[in-house]
């Protein structure tokens, strides 16, 4: 099954066109770059407060995190996809493994291309990963189910920010070139995510299972936390950006937005057995 | 309240297993589990705050926070000369 899609996949992925350079522009001012329905603060009275021209250079820097977060997920990405080319496992479809490489290393040529020209740099990456044992095959359903955790979630604004025609031009187009590449990522991401876990988690015990349930659950509310960054706040001008991001993060109107841009993410990751 | 008092609260706070009484500036933090990796980004959220500047992440490892004497040595200097 997974060998078969993954055939169909890479013939989809040789049939993409070649994309044209993006129409990059000399500056990005005065335009919406993020839905403000989706900005970290909407509906909170710190963002009542902002004049549109605030809001709109809020919805700047919230798309450069965006990016970031992208840049960020997607390097994790092609370390881990770099490491598992050809092991035996996954040695049946490493052909996709090489089209999945590629359209990777483009996106991030796109999100940094963006973050470089007009945000001055990439928001930093506070992520941590440590050393630690694991079950048979532990480490890498964990790795593919991250990937999915972080595909899902950007995926969901993707497909909102491409079609918002409130947004400029550039940004809508970014969203959408990478959602149409997702589309496929995702698909392959979700079967080698039930395949891994089908093969070794019979073998593992109730506390193993149980564990990398907490840790998919911690892991989805730590992705969550990117997008309240007080980085972003501090350069759209905003007081108490530390105080700011973590009131944002635990407000109502941030947790129904959440709910609602990732009712997608916890549906599949509950069909897979990775959410209680 | 010191910074390093804050520091200690938040740990106890958002920790597993530990509580006041048992936190001691050398119970190894990440080896017995009372914070785990997904919590280090929160955690270095707080300690940009309590500093008042950005931490350098480039060079940041695990070590920097096996304990609550490490973590004040690697990211509040200061308070480490004061105690």
């Amino acid at each position: 099954m997974l060998y078969a899609v993954a055939e169909k996949l890479s013939a989809r992925s040789a049939e993409q066109p070649v994309r044209p350079e993006l129409p990059w522009v000399d500056r990005m001012d005065g335009a919406w770059c993020t839905s403000p329905e989706l900005i970290s603060i909407y509906g909170l009275p710190a963002w009542d407060a902002l004049s549109e021209d605030q809001q709109q250079k809020l919805s700047f820097h919230e798309c450069a995190n965006f990016f970031a977060l992208n840049i960020h997920g997607e390097r994790a990405l092609m370390e881990g996809l770099a490491r598992r080319l050809y092991k035996k496992e996954l040695a049946d479809v490493a052909h996709y493994i090489h089209h999945f490489l590629a359209e990777e290393n483009q996106h991030m040529t796109w999100f940094g291309g963006f973050c470089r020209r007009y945000a001055g740099g990439i928001y930093a990456d506070r992520k941590l990963v440590l050393p630690r044992t694991y079950a048979p095959g532990e480490e890498d359903v964990l790795f593919f189910a991250k990937v999915l955790v972080f595909e899902l979630v950007v995926d969901a604004f993707n497909q909102r920010m491409a079609k918002d025609d409130r947004l400029h031009p550039l940004v809508r187009e970014i969203n959408r070139r990478h959602h149409e590449d997702e589309s496929r990522h995702l698909a392959f991401g979700r079967l080698v995510v039930e395949e891994l876990w089908r093969r070794h988690a019979s073998a593992w015990s109730e506390e193993t299972r149980a564990g990398v349930r907490t840790y998919i659950a911690a892991y989805l509310d730590a992705t969550w936390r990117e997008y309240f960054n007080p980085d972003v706040y501090k350069d759209a001008g905003l007081a108490k950006p530390y105080e700011l991001a973590r009131e944002a993060f635990a407000s109502a109107p941030a947790r129904a937005r959440m709910d609602e841009i990732g009712a997608r993410t916890t549906r599949i990751l509950r069909e897979l057995e990775l959410l209680s | 309240m010191s910074r390093k008092d804050r520091l200690r609260a938040w740990i106890v706070s958002n920790g597993h297993r530990v509580d006041s009484s048992t936190l001691a500036d050398d119970t190894p933090l990440l080896e017995q589990r009372i914070l785990t990796s997904l919590q280090l980004a929160e955690l270095l959220l707080f300690l940009e705050e309590l500093r008042e500047r950005p931490v350098d992440l480039e060079g940041i490892t695990g070590s920097s926070f096996r304990d609550l004497r490490s973590m004040v040595a690697a990211f509040l200097p200061e308070e480490a000369h004061a105690s």
